[in-house]
């Protein structure tokens, strides 16, 4: 509710280019916050250059709020997030409720029989996974087969997908601009009365989209095992997609537990951004999203990693070359450092003028990429400053690394010149002025920081904050991650 | 709070034109299928201004206000098409060197720092069918932008150390090509699909990166960078007329110049259905491929095709997303792909990856639902989906400024009309059921398709073969580097030349220096996958340049010939003149002829050093380095020490699979008019056999006249 004023500024002023003097706070003053009695809170960005409108749903959830035996969960709900509801994707939901209620009883069924494993009685086990197929089958032939993506695509929409992450799950896609209510009917209808239908073929999917990234691919396993070694206790150690016998045993009744414990509107965030009426989004954010039941917020994270001890290694033997993954534990998004860290991480990696590419690229052409990045695998939660090195040919892990660790010494005994900070802050600056103009980009980067920060205007602060790091704070932040008792170091070396 | 609240809402109810109703009497949610829109506001496509200066530069100039950034692009007619077949690499090295490799007032390090220091960027790239530049600034700095652009493509410096930078990182996208699963398909899917030697398909390799010398970027930059060969556009916060004045600043003294734009073969399509696999034993995942070759986007079917695809496997709500993910749960990734190019027939095919033991049902699968398609077509509902999604998205491809100038740019690169875009819109408006359906039979062919698996053969639930046999195996083994070759010294240049005489005397001494022409008959066998065929021969030599190579072949008389000049090949079709790259190919074969290379290895043409000996059956052989200068062609001799006998050669020559080393091994070494030469020939490359040649007779110095080498 607190924004109404800013709101009524903008009916009595028609506001002229989006970017003024100070560009960043006419931005900052056309973006309309909104929120709903169930929480729900939305921002919008009026830009009508074009008649078209980007949408992006941000939900506060992902791999961290699995539980163990349910790895991967937050990633299939964002697949069956697609699958329509009681009254999108069905022929007759009446019959269908029966189907699937059937077919949960003929998986639990035949789940129980294999769980014997050796002592599983043969005979009855093809009896069962008979009886699993054929219920299968009948639920599917209720099933209106791609109904939700088509009412999207067939008016228009562009860019529908959805990702999931450690730390969140999101939904977003573009429509023509005088489409905007189908957006509120889609996305309040699969958020308020989901059904999940093709449980099981959907996890078949999700298996072979696990074997497509981790299985079958180097990076995707080095990544895997990194993690896993790089945090003991801490969710992020757990992959995102999922344990293979986790994604095996999910059932139904846990996904749909799942979206009940955490898809609540106070632990999403809605952007739009483009041709769209700040007071027709508020129409319509009541009549379609007023129905999402206020559900208490779900308990945060319990397990905090522990301080790191020793350093910790992972050597992959693969069919490939060389690359290396190396990992410094350091705070979270909302840390006093957060800037420290991002400005670390643009000295390391932002272009042709920075350090890792000048000494590891450049000059001792032992890498074709070299990057440090922060915010490993998520952002909310304490993470990894981590490296990333792929070796030029016939260049070893072990000489990216001491070239790395050169550039990390530096950091830590030598003091960033002048002219090289002010080149990053300039550098910084001119990307986020960039960045304004994707509707689809900027829709994302509200609602992250809405979430990740608690306030969207965040992302512009985070300028201001950039600009105020100086070349003692990188020492003293460098100084105090960049240990090697708190690193992981994980790299791929060529299968003999 | 309460009063803003109800001011809010008179508000509302004044001003919504939408007929979404006011607060206080909500209407509850809609399901998606009652909703009403409204019409769409008229998309307005703003004009961009067109100039052509008078160098023949082209510009196309928009404003666009709403940041302050200005935005560039450049099209320059060239390409990776272009470069030769023994420097493939070249183009795309080029076009990061332009950039890296700085300017000759200005280093690539200096560009770095003053771009970067400005929040900036200048980026130049060479693809396959165009060459170009990307520019972004914010708008106070677009003068130094400009001349920095302007810089770069007129004057770049190719400094060396860029140059081995960008060999480096071509070298090591080699060693790591094998890496990852889907790139091998989608790599050797296109060479499949257009040749492995083709300008669309062909690959660098070490060999082919070792060739690239600094001057072949300045020539290559030279031969194609002209304003008359150049499209600038430039869009964002700046006033036209101002623009216009700056840009005839930074490249109105950019001297035109002409330009020849060589002609590509067009790739064939494929007439009968192969079955081909790749063998990866560290995955548990299979990807697949099949199709043929795709169209041009303005083929007449175009619409059509495009409809059918959208439909078939396009997009998320198509049939084989919904048949073979949704109902089957057989792939992640699956879908369909009509590729259409400006001027070359693009890409068609099905794919998708499923676990290694569903390999086989997943490729009947997407055989039936292709089948399925070409028989039948596509339904109403489905072309319904399908054009309502192409057309109600149609507004995207209008929504920048940057889309809306960069389309024009490339329409008018490629001699494409400029309002192509809404004819084709109009096309797919007009298309039908029966439209669709009569394309989809003509283009889309069953049983000309090209299947391609990678995975893990073992772990297969069938065999291949189920799909028609042979099931040929794609050797995805990496060429290894070239040996590096030491650098000449006087010492061994001396012991080469020491060698070569010794060889010389060997096969004749003053006889052999006296040869003037050689005339022999040979049977030459030759190893093709199909097997082996014996033909009759027939070779005139004059020495030192010109040879006519004639062939009794079961299709009638192939005559090869050159003339020192040019060559041709006759056959019972009628003479075709050899295109400069065959003919450059024989030049050097030539050179390295056996009985050519030793009457003139001491002439400055050729330059000459021993780099080893290696022991062969007991007797050691000496490796002799030859270069001929003039072609820059480098080929080695293998010399018995004790005999002076050549034993074997080895060059560097364009196969079939692109460059390699052949290998000639000489035996049966025989005596005729005081010359010693070998009856017997073994050709092999990459441990293949390739032709054996046996002399059945041999005549030295029998007069042949000239005219016997003339082009007929």
């Amino acid at each position: 509710m607190k924004c109404f004023p800013r709101m009524i500024f903008l009916f009595l002023f028609v506001t002229c280019g989006l970017f003024a003097q100070d560009g960043f706070k006419a931005v900052q003053d056309q973006v309309v916050e909104y929120t709903l009695k169930n929480g729900l809170k939305f921002l919008l960005l009026p830009r009508h250059d074009a008649p078209v409108v980007s949408f992006h749903t941000y939900v506060n959830v992902g791999a961290v709020n699995e539980d163990r035996g349910i790895t991967g969960l937050a990633h299939i709900f964002e697949h069956l997030a697609f699958k329509g509801t009681s009254d999108i994707g069905t022929k007759d939901y009446r019959k269908e409720k029966v189907a699937l209620e059937a077919l949960d009883k003929a998986w639990t069924a035949l789940r129980a029989e294999e769980a014997k494993g050796s002592r599983a009685d043969t005979v009855k086990l093809m009896q069962l996974r008979a009886a699993f197929e054929k219920a299968q089958e009948e639920a599917s032939q209720l099933v209106e087969n791609g109904e939700f993506d088509r009412a999207i695509e067939e008016q228009g929409g562009v860019g529908l997908n959805a990702s999931t992450g450690a730390d969140a799950t999101q939904y977003y896609f573009s429509l023509p601009s005088n489409k905007l209510e189908l957006w509120f009917s889609l996305e309040s209808a699969r958020f308020y009365d989901p059904v999940i239908r093709d449980f099981y073929k959907e996890k078949d999917v999700v298996m072979e989209e696990r074997r497509m990234r981790t299985e079958s691919n180097p990076i995707g396993k080095l990544v895997e095992e990194f993690l896993a070694v790089a945090f003991k206790a801490h969710p992020y150690r757990d992959p995102v997609i999922g344990h293979m016998s986790d994604l095996k045993g999910i059932t139904r009744e846990e996904a749909i537990a799942f979206f009940k414990k955490y898809y609540i509107p106070s632990n999403m965030v809605v952007a739009i951004v483009g041709d769209a009426d700040p007071r027709v989004v508020v129409q319509l954010a009541h009549r379609y999203f007023d129905r999402l039941p206020d559900r208490p917020k779900p308990s945060e994270v319990r397990t905090v990693e522990p301080p790191q001890k020793s350093e910790r290694r992972v050597v992959l033997f693969e069919q490939s070359q060389r690359y290396l993954l190396v990992g410094y534990k350091k705070g979270s998004a909302t840390h006093p450092d957060d800037a420290v860290y991002d400005m670390i991480s643009d000295i390391l990696s932002s272009g042709r003028t920075s350090r890792l590419y000048k000494s590891l690229v450049r000059d001792k052409k032992i890498a074709v990429q070299a990057s440090g990045f922060s915010g490993f695998p998520g952002t909310k939660f304490p993470n990894l400053f981590a490296f990333f090195v792929i070796p030029a040919q016939e260049k070893t892990n072990e000489e990216c690394l001491a070239a790395v660790e050169e550039e990390i010494e530096k950091l830590k005994t030598e003091r960033v010149g002048e002219d090289e900070l002010k080149r990053v802050k300039t550098k910084a600056r001119a990307n986020l002025i960039r960045s304004l103009a994707s509707n689809a980009g900027m829709a994302g980067q509200l609602t992250y920081y809405q979430m990740v920060y608690g306030d969207w205007r965040e992302l512009f602060r985070s300028l201001d904050k950039l600009n105020a790091v100086t070349a003692d704070d990188i020492q003293r932040v460098s100084k105090e991650i960049f240990v090697n008792t708190n690193r992981t170091i994980g790299m791929i070396e060529p299968a003999k | 709070m309460k009063v803003f609240r109800t001011f809010a809402i008179v508000l509302l109810v004044a001003l919504t034109s939408t007929g979404v109703g006011a607060q206080q009497r909500r209407p509850g949610p809609l399901h998606y299928k009652k909703l009403q829109y409204p019409a769409l506001r008229p998309l307005q496509i703003p004009e961009p201004f067109r100039v052509q200066l008078e160098n023949g530069l082209i510009v196309y100039l928009l404003e666009d206000r709403s940041l302050p950034l200005i935005g560039g692009s450049v099209m320059v007619r060239t390409g990776s098409r272009y470069e030769p077949a023994d420097k493939i690499g070249l183009a795309g090295i080029a076009g990061q060197v332009m950039r890296t490799g700085g300017t000759s007032s200005r280093t690539g390090e200096e560009l770095d720092e003053l771009l970067e220091s400005a929040g900036a960027s200048v980026e130049t790239f060479i693809g396959v069918a165009s060459g170009g530049a990307r520019l972004s600034v914010l708008k106070e700095d677009i003068e130094m932008g400009l001349q920095v652009l302007a810089d770069i493509l007129q004057h770049p410096a190719f400094r060396e150390e860029k140059i081995e930078l960008a060999k480096v990182s071509a070298r090591t996208a080699i060693s790591r090509r094998n890496d990852q699963v889907g790139s091998i398909a989608f790599r050797e899917y296109n060479r499949l699909i257009y040749g492995p030697m083709h300008p669309y398909a062909r690959i660098t390799e070490y060999a082919t990166i070792e060739n690239i010398t600094r001057q072949d970027l300045i020539d290559f930059h030279t031969k194609y960078y002209a304003p008359n060969n150049t499209i600038l556009a430039l869009w964002g916060d700046f006033d036209v007329n101002e623009m216009k004045k700056k840009v005839d600043a930074a490249f109105g003294t950019w001297r035109r110049k002409e330009i020849a734009i060589p002609p590509i073969p067009q790739p064939r399509l494929a007439n009968a259905r192969s079955v081909h696999f790749v063998r990866k034993d560290d995955v548990n995942q299979s990807t697949i491929y099949m199709g043929h070759l795709g169209g041009m986007l303005n083929d007449p079917e175009s619409a059509p095709l495009n409809i059918a695809d959208q439909a078939f496997g396009g997009a998320s709500a198509s049939r084989l997303f919904k048949r073979i993910r949704t109902e089957q749960g057989l792939a992640y990734s699956v879908g369909s792909f009509w590729g259409e190019s400006f001027d070359y027939p693009g890409l068609f095919f099905l794919s998708g990856s499923t676990k290694s033991e569903t390999t086989v049902k997943m490729i009947r699968s997407l055989l039936r639902e292709f089948e399925d398609v070409v028989t039948s077509g596509i339904t109403e509902d489905e072309l319904k989906y399908a054009k309502d999604s192409y057309l109600n998205s149609f507004v995207f491809r209008y929504d920048t400024k940057g889309k809306i100038i960069n389309q024009l740019v490339t329409l008018e690169y490629f001699g494409y009309p400029k309002d192509f875009i809404l004819r084709q819109q109009s096309e797919v408006q007009r298309a039908t059921r029966e439209d669709v359906k009569n394309a989809v039979k003509n283009r889309w062919k069953p049983d000309i398709l090209t299947i391609l698996v990678v995975g893990n053969v073992n772990d297969f639930d069938e065999p291949l073969s189920a799909f028609g046999a042979p099931v040929k195996e794609i050797d995805i083994t990496i060429p290894p580097p070239p040996e590096k070759i030491p650098d000449p010294t006087p010492e061994t240049i001396a012991r080469a030349r020491e060698i070569l005489k010794k060889s010389q005397s060997a096969l004749g001494g003053a006889k052999l220096l006296s040869v003037k022409d050689l005339h022999y008959t040979a049977k030459v066998t030759q190893v093709t996958p199909a097997g082996e065929f014996t033909l009759d021969s027939e070779v005139k030599i004059l020495l030192p340049d010109k040879f006519v190579y004639n062939m009794k072949t079961p299709m009638g008389e192939m005559t090869t010939a050159f003339d020192g000049a040019i060559g041709w090949i006759t056959t019972p079709r009628g003479t075709e003149e050899m295109p400069s790259q065959a003919r450059q190919l024989y030049a050097s074969q030539v050179a390295s002829n056996l009985l050519v290379a030793l009457q003139n290895y001491d002439k400055p043409e050729y330059a000459v050093h021993h780099i080893g000996d290696e022991q062969f059956n007991g007797t050691s052989i000496a490796v002799v380095v030859m270069r001929y200068l003039p072609l820059n062609h480098t080929f080695r001799y293998f010399i018995d020490t004790k005999t002076g006998l050549v034993v074997k050669k080895i060059a560097k020559t364009m196969t079939p699979s692109g460059l390699a080393d052949v290998e000639e091994v000489y035996s049966e070494y025989r005596t005729v008019d005081g010359i010693h030469v070998p009856f017997k020939t073994i050709v092999t490359s990459g441990k293949q056999k390739v032709s054996e040649t046996v002399i059945s007779s041999l005549k030295v110095n029998s007069g042949l006249s000239r005219d016997s080498f003339k082009r007929p």
